[in-house]
């Protein structure tokens, strides 16, 4: 499965805020989507979900627009988790897993449907809560039944909206982790949006740095997280260590 | 997991029915109570005597009648409307994502009120022929009012606040007009209009009974055949449910507009019977949580129970005065919904 992004640019009334963006990427890649607030990540993820469609450019999924699939099919293709994962009704935590089968349902929820989110569950660690009130368990935890809803969705693409954000040192880590899990067993291409450089770093394939709506730099961690693209594209004053071949970034 | 989530759905099933079972059993407790009251078994005599004559013969000609002419209508209409609102309430709430929305907050309440003063106003009377044109007088406000408030809010990216904002200008707006028709009207018709907006069942028919029975049930079909969706809908934002490939304007501006069918032609046949369309939900949702296979069945259940409480209490309570049921239930539900908010169970609708 290949995706592509070729020039594509959005703008919001007079506000352009996606400019000629290009990228491509494979089934079992891990690409991190770096750089400043309102640099127009979450707006870059948008265009691909097509939860925007006013967009210029082309979004191909193995050369094929997304604007030519139909919802469904597109729903299958691509799953997202998002930045907020506040619920307004709060409903079983295994019932909010069988939802990321809603592409597939038609009545309701087959036997087929009950094993795959059962599945995703159990990937995420979340057995336990599977009975639990979604509104009663921690930002982590509600973080890693969103994950496994898109697991449930059986999608090529996942993408990820700064799904570490909320969460403290231990639950970043084992997000990642579990990203990079998914992406090497289910074979899908995962996109995600973060702020930790280290993290990303660490953790990604590939990494695509991002500045008022443009890509200034994309390559291996090792190649894209140097002094200089940094401090272009932060304004800030950090000095980079070498672990093997993996930057690790520090504060001056 | 599976497994266990099997059982559960079994049990929520064996309540619902059990539900079912205490409905039909007080809706034949509020058979026989009322300003004449009947005993248990010559209500049943009288039932049956309709339902299976060869074998029941008509024992007390006008127990007979007092069943099946005035009482039964009532009974079932209250219990029809209190199920249409309730889930009409449920839907609308899973909608805008809004544990406080009911059909009511889009206005629909005060534009079935204005349209009725309005009917009165200009001469339609609470009885004989004109009570339809009061009906229908309610019934063109409350919809045009709704398809409004839908139309306007969903402009250019509408959101659910908009629409909650947009009805809620709506409602004030409508309130003012009925407001100023009370101020100019006589006061024979002043009576007719606040008789109209205190609700009631009073003028019941058997033929409005079996209508409501029937939309009530093509809606339930259509609502149960979308359970999936509106699960969907009422867990996460927008753009979330968008990837999920539902149609979201779509789906919102079909049922929406269902919801406002169904509560506009309850309300234009019984007057503004309120605050079920949000207690009934809520009552539901503590009982079987929030997936809406189980919530949308539960609420008609929750919505029937309280107003044909709160009908029976009105009939029986000050006899042979009859309360209207909209005044009734206010004091039956504020209680209930106080409890759901101060006690724990506020969780379910968080």
């Amino acid at each position: 499965m290949n995706l592509s992004v070729e020039n594509v640019s959005f703008h919001y009334k007079t506000n352009q805020v996606l400019k000629n963006v290009s990228l491509c990427g494979t089934s079992g890649e891990v690409i991190g989507i770096l750089g400043p607030n309102g640099t127009g990540k979450t707006t870059l993820f948008k265009c691909i979900g097509r939860i925007l469609d006013k967009y210029s450019g082309e979004i191909r999924i193995d050369g094929k627009s997304i604007l030519d699939l139909s919802k469904n099919e597109l729903a299958k293709t691509i799953a997202f988790v998002p930045q907020d994962t506040s619920v307004s009704f709060a409903i079983d935590v295994y019932h909010a897993i069988l939802l990321g089968r809603t592409p597939y349902v038609r009545l309701g929820a087959t036997e087929r449907d009950l094993e795959i989110a059962q599945q995703a569950a159990m990937m995420m660690g979340l057995e336990k809560l599977a009975f639990q009130n979604i509104a009663e368990i921690s930002g982590g935890e509600r973080q890693r039944v969103f994950i496994a809803r898109a697991i449930a969705q059986e999608p090529k693409i996942m993408i990820l909206d700064e799904p570490t954000s909320a969460l403290d040192l231990k639950y970043q880590i084992s997000t990642m982790k579990m990203v990079r899990k998914i992406a090497e067993e289910k074979n899908i291409l995962v996109i995600i949006a973060m702020h930790d450089l280290n993290l990303a770093s660490r953790f990604t394939d590939r990494i695509l740095l991002m500045k008022n709506g443009v890509i200034v730099s994309d390559g291996t961690p090792g190649e894209v997280l140097n002094e200089k693209t940094i401090q272009d594209v932060y304004d800030v004053d950090i000095g980079v260590q070498y672990m093997g071949e993996i930057p690790h970034i520090y504060i001056k | 997991m599976k497994e266990r989530l099997l059982a559960y759905n079994k049990r929520k099933w064996q309540l619902l029915f059990a539900c079912c079972l205490l409905l039909l059993v007080l809706m034949v407790v509020s058979l026989c109570l009322g300003s004449s009251g009947i005993p248990l078994s010559d209500t049943m005599q009288a039932i049956l005597a309709r339902l299976l004559p060869g074998f029941f013969p008509v024992v007390n000609e006008t127990n007979y009648n007092i069943v099946w002419q005035l009482r039964l209508p009532r009974i079932f209409l209250a219990v029809i409307a209190g199920a249409g609102l309730s889930v009409s309430g449920t839907v609308m709430q899973a909608l805008t994502r809004n544990p406080l929305v009911s059909p009511f907050t889009v206005g629909i309440s005060n534009a079935a009120a204005f349209g009725a003063s309005l009917a009165i106003l200009l001469g339609a009377s609470l009885f004989g022929a004109s009570q339809a044109a009061i009906s229908a007088g309610a019934f063109i406000c409350a919809v045009l009012c709704a398809v409004f408030v839908y139309f306007i809010s969903n402009r250019k990216n509408g959101s659910t606040v908009r629409l909650i904002l947009i009805g809620t200008a709506m409602t004030y707006l409508f309130s003012a007009m009925t407001n100023t028709i009370q101020y100019i009207i006589n006061d024979e018709k002043l009576s007719s209009v606040l008789h109209w907006t205190f609700g009631s069942f009073s003028k019941a028919t058997p033929s409005q009974a079996l209508f409501l029975f029937g939309l009530l049930f093509v809606v339930m079909v259509i609502f149960m055949k979308n359970s999936w969706v509106l699960d969907a809908m009422s867990s996460g934002s927008d753009d979330v449910v968008k990837t999920l490939g539902i149609d979201v304007n779509k789906k919102r501006i079909i049922l929406g507009l269902i919801t406002v069918f169904l509560t506009a032609c309850i309300i234009s046949m019984c007057g503004v019977i309120g605050f079920v369309g949000i207690v009934g939900p809520h009552m539901a949702r503590i009982a079987t949580g929030a997936e809406h296979k189980f919530l949308i069945p539960f609420s008609a259940f929750t919505g029937g129970l309280l107003i044909l409480v709160s009908d029976t209490a009105g009939r029986i309570l000050f006899s042979p005065i009859v309360m209207p049921v909209g005044i009734v239930v206010a004091y039956v539900g504020v209680p209930i919904f106080l409890h759901l908010i101060l006690s724990k169970k506020e969780m379910y609708f968080k």
